[in-house]
């Protein structure tokens, strides 16, 4: 007999941390109409950040979160202001452009940085035993601060100028434009917003993946799954997509082979392309 | 012309896509309180001439809105604003924190001058009323006395006020765009092809709508291939034919000029 509730808890936390790793990558996406393949590396940044200030300078969990936060941060605004401004109407340079700037990243923090480390920086232990289960705390953290984190940005999508200003240079950018919505800083804003939710899922990722140059290659990968399910640009659609992508992968691995994790979500991406190619939900910027 | 201030003012303007020039040489002022019309055919240049006045293409010449050049007030990249070797420092260092900290970035919609383009770029997937909203995202003020103006101008509007615009008839979307361009308040309106493939019923409300909004003050400037349409509205009438004007003058005198009579009225 299958003990779901594991599975349905894995699948969750799975889920959640995927989720902020898919709405930053539609984001962009989204607003600008362009790929960041830098993503990955972008998480790769926030893991490394966090564990050098939290660890590395004795700063505990604050230094972790502050540092999970400024330096991919910093990283998106640069990226997007030095390389990505000017070809920005190009969807194919910038994908060459994120694409270089993600092996340089990742091949520099594989010469210099520290590898396979995996401390608990933020909270450590499980809870209480509920119905024969015991959880993390660290993985009751990712599932709460992802949720709010995402709660946050529909809030702030849907009920300010600027986040009405998302939506409008999503759906036009000539229209935005028009009524004196200055796209190129809203762009910005989008790179730095999405940097900043993949450093918070690098920092989470450190406890189960351990630091290496490459930990943010599969949440890349599972990240186009998800935004392909869910509808390029649809934030709602990221969200749902992340917690299907994390669902498969946990029943895989627990229910079939740990060896095909990674493989079944991208049939399942496969299958929702020839059904559906839309994804689930529409195209721009959608709450 | 009015005789009172000049909010536009566009000299020797030459605008070329490659080889080839789509305007050459165009020079004409428009004061407060114009409506000045451009009338043309297809592919005389009136596009292109709003596109630069709006500051979408690059061009030669000079086009001066509120005596500020236009190239001017587009927003430079970060590097070229730190190249700009006439400034100090401060200066530039000014301008880039207006560029990325605060709201008013120094665009053509803050000092006034609105734009509706003949493709309308309305937000398709936003209800009208929030494209209204939207109107006002640089030039706040009275909101709702702004969009009761509108509704009172386009009754139709405020019947689909919680519709998609992008569902929206081709007169609809219209009457949105300009309404849109009216909620920010505008100095100056700068309209291209307003009546393009719309019923003559709308043609009418968009010209009474537009008659209403110059009685209120707003310098219009209307580029338009309908040129009974533009004629009866405008004060001052420009006719462009391959990126030059041909001919220039108040639409009485325009309307006893033959070679007018004979191409685009038909007479």
């Amino acid at each position: 007999m299958v003990d779901i509730l594991p599975i349905v808890i894995s699948s969750i936390v799975k889920g959640s941390l995927y989720a902020l790793v898919a709405v930053g990558f539609t984001l962009i996406f989204g607003v600008g109409g362009v790929l960041n393949l830098a993503h990955g590396a972008t998480i790769t940044i926030g893991a490394y950040a966090a564990y050098l200030i939290g660890e590395g300078y004795a700063l505990g969990a604050p230094g972790a979160i502050a540092g999970a936060i400024i330096v991919p941060g910093l990283f998106g605004a640069l990226m997007y202001i030095v390389l990505i401004r000017r070809v920005q109407d190009d969807p194919v340079i910038v994908m060459i452009m994120t694409l270089i700037a993600s092996i340089g990243v990742e091949s520099l923090i594989g010469q210099i940085g520290p590898s396979g480390q995996q401390p608990q920086i933020l909270v450590s232990g499980n809870t209480p035993e509920v119905l024969g289960v015991s959880v993390q705390y660290h993985e009751l953290l990712i599932v709460f601060v992802s949720l709010a984190l995402i709660g946050a940005l529909f809030l702030y999508v849907n009920r300010t100028d600027t986040g009405r200003a998302i939506l409008a240079t999503s759906q036009d950018r000539k229209g935005a434009f028009l009524v004196g919505i200055d796209s190129s800083r809203i762009n910005l804003w989008m790179w730095v917003l999405a940097s900043v939710l993949a450093g918070i899922a690098g920092l989470f990722l450190i406890p189960s993946e351990g630091l290496s140059a490459d930990m943010g290659l599969w949440p890349l990968i599972f990240s186009f799954a998800i935004v392909i399910l869910g509808g390029l640009g649809s934030i709602r659609g990221s969200v749902v997509g992340a917690y299907v992508i994390g669902t498969v992968e946990v029943m895989t691995t627990s229910l079939v082979d740990p060896k095909l994790t990674g493989l079944t979500p991208l049939l399942l991406l496969l299958v929702v392309l020839f059904v559906r190619p839309s994804g689930l939900f529409g195209q721009e910027v959608q709450v | 012309m009015s005789g009172s201030e000049t909010l536009l003012a566009i000299d020797d303007l030459e605008v070329t896509y490659g080889k080839v020039s789509a305007l050459r040489g165009v020079s004409f002022d428009v004061d407060q309180g114009d409506f000045v019309a451009i009338i043309g055919p297809n592919g005389a240049g009136k596009s292109t001439l709003s596109d630069a006045i709006a500051g979408f293409v690059d061009y030669d010449g000079s086009i001066e809105y509120l005596d500020e050049e236009v190239r001017d007030r587009m927003v430079a990249s970060s590097v070229d604003i730190m190249r700009q070797q006439n400034r100090t420092i401060g200066e530039r260092i000014g301008t880039l924190t207006d560029r990325y900290l605060t709201k008013g970035a120094r665009t053509m919609v803050r000092d006034g001058l609105i734009y509706c383009t003949e493709k309308r770029n309305l937000f398709g997937e936003m209800s009208v009323q929030k494209n209204l909203q939207l109107g006002t995202y640089q030039r706040k003020g009275n909101v709702s006395q702004r969009m009761d103006f509108v509704y009172d101008l386009f009754p139709v509007l405020q019947e689909r006020r919680d519709q998609l615009a992008q569902t929206l008839s081709g007169g609809e979307q219209q009457q949105l765009a300009i309404g849109r361009a009216l909620m920010s308040n505008p100095r100056m309106l700068l309209l291209d092809e307003p009546t393009l493939g719309l019923s003559p019923r709308v043609r009418e409300d968009i010209a009474n709508a537009l008659t209403q909004i110059q009685q209120d003050g707003v310098t219009v400037v209307l580029c338009e291939q309908n040129v009974t349409f533009a004629m009866d509205l405008a004060d001052q009438v420009y006719l462009m034919e391959n990126g030059l004007f041909a001919r220039q003058g108040n639409p009485e005198t325009l309307r006893g000029d033959e070679y007018i009579q004979s191409v685009y009225l038909g007479e």
